[in-house]
């Protein structure tokens, strides 16, 4: 018996009511995530692959279709029930960090727990071990304004990783930081899916970002063009993503 | 909008007293104006009520040099049945005029009917009073006089000069003969206006003619007879200035966050001003004069809520003034004008701060949208600390209103400064129990408010002012009523008091006491007026005289004594030559006991030993002495006032109403248990506060739009942080208990700091009340109004709390995160 998929997009439809001519910014898209896989959805400006993370993280709902987290279909449930499967079941790194200005790193990573009101004493241990994952024990208790960019996108990993979800999505997590550092959350993101068993979707414009996923899901004016298993180093993977640009583009 | 309605209701308030107060003050100028009309002089007799003026004094006065007119005129009271109660008459004058002098010196004329003829039973009446007892010409009026009762003619109206008196007294008008025989009094006269020649100074001509007409006889100038009610009223209106003043500055307040969040919403309009081109200064410009649109447009608006609060609280006040309640209201232009000012300049003031924040931010920031919330401490706690003391002298050594109003202000002024250095501590403190209410978002919330403090301390401070106003207000009304009460005791503490405005005949004596089994103990006092001439002999003070019989009086009644006792009282009152004063009179002379003081008698000025300083309320109080130099300096004749103990168990409304149906049979009395006297004192009292708690309401109103709009406005600053907040589980109810925690949280740090201040302006005001009012209170604390304040205050943070609360919570997580 197969395993089933972490997380399906069934046939998704996207209308927004305020676009005079209706244009879908998703136009029946169907794929699915396997548990513990790293898949990259990308595309140009536009062509809706945001809308997709949204609906995905059950931040937005779709116009039609649906979207199936470990066999449940999003759409079904409550404004409190979907709430509760983000807090539980789903990591989101933005690509503005959106962290809370007044919390610590600390108070940051483990506000999920918080949130779902559980004790430092239950939350602590998990929360210490994330922040040693990405790196910043040296900086738990300082403010995100008292730390850089790249260390602020580290904490909103290490949010994401400490409710250990069973899908982490990544909004363009690269999309504001420098190359080098980019280079750097990205190589966080990849071990966490090594090393933890971690499922990533990561929404990116940037062939070479894209490039560190075993999956690439090619969107282009809200459907998907194309979807091609990557392999090989991290240079071969960038190559065939620049291939199936450019067989997009000039189709 | 949230501005517009804060100038809206700032400028209503502030017009809305400033009209009340010259309605009032114009109204009653208007009436003694009306009164006293043409009349420079009058006449009146020392001493007691019922003291009478020989008809030599008026041929005498006539002789004078220099006087043009002499009207004389015979004053008694009486009832007659009310058409608008069933259950209680209704008082009137009845006063006896010689229609050849009276008509033309009040410029009187006969509107319809005619005049009365001299000694028959006829009366004239004026048309205010013809509507109020439904009179028609030629009909009859029954009146309860000395005489009895009987029957008189209304032959005419006169018009449109009646004699109005303050008070709002109901008079009627008959011949100086008729006057006479129903009051039983003889060849007298009670008092006369005088009319001097064109030209003649008034003061000079007293000055030449006091004690001409011999001791008895005091000649002053017309229209002091409202001396005592003067001070009473400038003291109502100062309070209602005063208060106006604080919502004006709790408007401000409101208008100044306002603004701020304004200029906060279109930094990115402002960014992108700066971008293309427009200067600093531009920007500034821009802001401003948004403001002052506004503040134009708001201020139009509060003028006409303005008028609708004055018209609203002319009704109290003259209620409570017990004056005319026709008085117009009075729109004067100087008050449009002081309103139309301090609403656009406030506007202005407030608008500068974020003006010169929005020019002088960077294009690139302004339109990034990104500006930090300003948490900088600034030096102004340090102004602060230097307020609070420097307020406490202000109240606490002030000797006026002024000085009490400058005093309360500094202070909260002081503690308005300290706010956001005390603000972190006491946040943290009290967030530790209010983030339980919403776990884990709670504790988000309170550290929103402990590291975002500037904006936060302001909205608190406001907060903080109208708490600790009303803290303060109430404060003052429980001691207040709590000393009345103690007053009302002792002074008024008779099972019954029984008056007459007609001294008692010895008949009505007679009914009242003999015929009352139930009487164990009486006591009679006398009423009159006298001058003293303090603090130097050249000086003329109006003062009401009480006249006791100190062998009876403290087996009955009391004082509340500021300095004396009853036993000394008693001993120095049976003497002559000792007089008790009230204790506010004798701290403005500077007289203690043992001092002399000159007061004038109907044998001229004599000096008088102070025998006790007694505490007594409002215009109550008077000069009192025995009953010997009552009878041998000040005229004193029967009593006007019995004041009854009954045997132990009696029925007290019994007795009451059987003394009502004896002696109500032979003339006007009222009778009044000792629970009436009280409550009514009391009813007096909340009436007064009344005003100030509407007044309050309303500034609570605006504490809480400034509230709202604090919390609006951080909602709006974290659209972004509640769009996380919701993407990683926060539930809507959890957002929404978010914003209702910092709410209730800043609630409770300046309800913890409105109690001290509240408590320290409460003890000022109580602690002053003697020198500036001219009574004592005792200091008692309000616990009562601990959980008011609270309650209030929590009703304040939740109503607040309703609307950012919903918004935060129903916004769309997708639209939230894209939002910069």
């Amino acid at each position: 018996m197969p395993i089933p998929p972490v997380l399906s997009a069934r046939d998704l439809v996207k209308t927004y009511d305020s676009d005079e001519a209706a244009r879908n910014a998703l136009d029946g898209v169907s794929f699915d995530v396997e548990d513990g896989s790293f898949v990259s959805i990308m595309g140009p400006s536009g062509s809706g692959k945001s809308t997709l993370l949204h609906l995905l993280g059950g931040l937005d709902s779709p116009t039609s279709g649906e979207v199936l987290l470990d066999g449940t279909s999003l759409s079904t449930l409550s404004d409190d029930a979907l709430t509760l499967v983000r807090r539980k079941r789903i990591g989101f790194v933005f690509q503005f960090f959106n962290l809370v200005p007044v919390l610590t790193v600390a108070e940051n990573v483990a506000l999920p727990a918080v949130i779902a009101g559980e004790s430092p004493a239950e939350y602590g241990p998990r929360r210490d071990e994330v922040i040693e994952l990405v790196g910043l024990g040296d900086h738990r208790d300082k403010l995100p304004a008292e730390v850089s960019g790249g260390q602020q996108q580290r904490v909103a990993v290490a949010r994401a990783l400490f409710v250990a979800p069973a899908v982490l999505l990544a909004d363009e997590p690269t999309g504001n930081l420098d190359s080098v550092t980019g280079r750097e959350i990205l190589d966080l993101l990849r071990t966490a899916q090594t090393e933890r068993g971690q499922t990533i979707v990561l929404v990116t414009h940037d062939p070479a970002a894209a490039a560190v996923g075993d999956e690439l899901v090619q969107l282009r004016d809200g459907r998907i063009s194309d979807r091609l298993h990557l392999k090989g180093t991290h240079a071969a993977r960038t190559r065939q993503v620049l291939a199936s640009l450019r067989a997009d583009a000039s189709a | 909008m949230l501005t517009s309605l804060g100038i809206v209701l700032g400028v209503a308030i502030l017009f809305g007293v400033l009209s009340t107060n010259a309605s009032v003050s114009k109204g009653l100028d208007d009436s003694i104006r009306r009164f006293t009309d043409r009349v420079d002089v009058v006449l009146r007799p020392v001493g007691a009520f019922d003291a009478v003026l020989p008809i030599a004094a008026v041929d005498s006065t006539r002789r004078l040099p220099g006087v043009e007119e002499v009207s004389p005129s015979l004053y008694l009271g009486a009832s007659t049945p009310d058409p608008e109660k069933t259950d209680e008459p209704a008082y009137l004058a009845v006063i006896g005029v010689d229609p050849a002098a009276w008509m033309p010196m009040f410029d009187n004329e006969i509107k319809a009917g005619r005049m009365f003829t001299s000694g028959a039973g006829e009366v004239i009446v004026g048309p205010q009073v013809a509507r109020r007892l439904k009179l028609s010409v030629g009909g009859r009026i029954h009146l309860t006089t000395p005489r009895g009762n009987e029957e008189f003619t209304v032959t005419g109206f006169v018009g449109a000069r009646e004699a109005a008196r303050a008070g709002g007294e109901l008079v009627v008008f008959t011949s100086i003969d008729t006057a006479r025989a129903v009051s039983g009094k003889g060849a007298v006269f009670t008092g006369a206006s005088v009319v001097l020649a064109e030209g003649t100074d008034i003061g000079t001509w007293l000055d030449a003619h006091e004690g001409a007409l011999g001791p008895g006889v005091q000649l002053e100038r017309s229209g002091t007879g409202d001396d005592g009610f003067r001070p009473f009223l400038a003291t109502v209106q100062a309070s209602l200035t005063f208060i106006a003043a604080i919502a004006l500055f709790v408007g401000a307040f409101l208008i100044y966050l306002t603004l701020s969040m304004a200029v906060i919403e279109r930094t990115r309009m402002y960014g992108a001003l700066r971008a293309l081109g427009a200067t600093r200064r531009q920007v500034r410009r821009v802001v401003v004069s948004e403001a002052l649109v506004l503040g134009a447009v708001s201020t139009v608006l509060g003028l006409v809520l303005g008028t609708a609060i004055a018209w609203a609280l002319l009704q109290v006040v003259t209620g409570l003034l017990e004056i005319d309640r026709d008085v117009p209201l009075a729109i004067s232009p100087g008050a449009v004008m002081i309103a139309v000012v301090a609403g656009i300049l406030v506007t202005l003031v407030s608008s500068l701060v974020p003006a010169r924040r929005a020019a002088r931010l960077s294009p690139v920031v302004a339109m990034k949208g990104d500006h930090a919330a300003d948490a900088r401490l600034g030096r102004a706690w340090i102004v602060g600390a230097v307020a609070l003391p420097v307020g406490m002298a202000l109240g606490f050594g002030g000797r006026s209103i002024g000085a009490l109003a400058l005093g309360t202000f500094v202070i909260l002024l002081g503690a308005v400064l300290l706010v956001p250095t005390i603000l972190r501590p006491l946040a943290r403190g009290l967030g530790g129990i209010t983030r339980r209410a919403t776990p884990g978002v709670g504790a988000v919330a309170v550290m929103h408010l402990v590291k975002e403090r500037s904006r936060s301390a302001y909205t608190l401070a406001l907060v903080m002012v109208v708490l600790a106003m009303v803290f303060s207000i109430g404060a003052g009304n429980v001691a207040m009523g709590r000393s009345l009460d103690t007053f009302a005791d002792r002074q008024f503490g008779a099972d019954l008091s029984v008056g007459s405005a007609n001294s008692f005949s010895p008949a009505l004596e007679k009914a009242v006491l003999d015929d009352t089994p139930a009487v164990v103990e009486s006591t009679a006092l006398r009423f009159g007026q006298t001058v003293m001439q303090e603090p130097s002999p050249a000086d003329e003070r109006q003062v009401n005289l009480l006249i006791l019989d100190p062998a009876s009086y403290f087996e009955v009644l009391s004082f509340v004594w500021a300095d004396g006792d009853d036993s000394s009282a008693r001993k120095a009152l049976t003497a002559n030559g000792a007089v008790l004063l009230p204790e506010g009179l004798a701290r403005s002379l500077d007289r203690r006991v043992g001092d002399r003081v000159t007061i004038r008698t109907a044998k001229g000025p004599r000096p008088f030993r102070v025998a006790g300083l007694y505490s007594g309320f409002g215009g109550q109080q008077g000069v009192v002495v025995g009953l010997t130099d009552g009878r041998e300096l000040f005229n004193a004749g029967p009593p006007n006032l019995l004041a009854l103990d009954l045997v132990a168990g009696a029925d007290v409304e019994a007795v009451k109403r059987d003394v009502e149906r004896r002696a109500g049979a032979l003339d006007k009395v009222f009778v009044e248990t000792a629970a009436e006297g009280k409550a009514e004192a009391q009813a007096q009292l909340n009436g007064f506060f009344r005003v100030f708690y509407a007044i309050l309401f309303v500034a609570a109103v605006i504490g809480m739009l400034g509230l709202t709009n604090t919390l609006a406005m951080s909602v709006l600053q974290r659209y972004r942080e509640i769009g996380v907040l919701r993407a990683i589980g926060t539930q809507r109810r959890q957002i929404r208990g978010m914003v209702t925690v910092e709410a209730v949280t800043l609630v409770l740090v300046a309800l913890a700091l409105s109690l001290p201040v509240g408590s320290l302006l409460s003890l000022i005001f109580v602690n002053t009340s003697a020198r500036v009012l001219g009574f004592s209170v005792d200091y008692v604390y309000p616990w009562v109004w601990v959980p008011i304040v609270a309650v209030l205050g929590v009703v304040i943070a939740a109503l607040a709390a309703i609307g950012p609360a919903r918004r935060a919570a129903r916004l769309q997580v997708v639209t939230a995160l894209a939002f910069e």
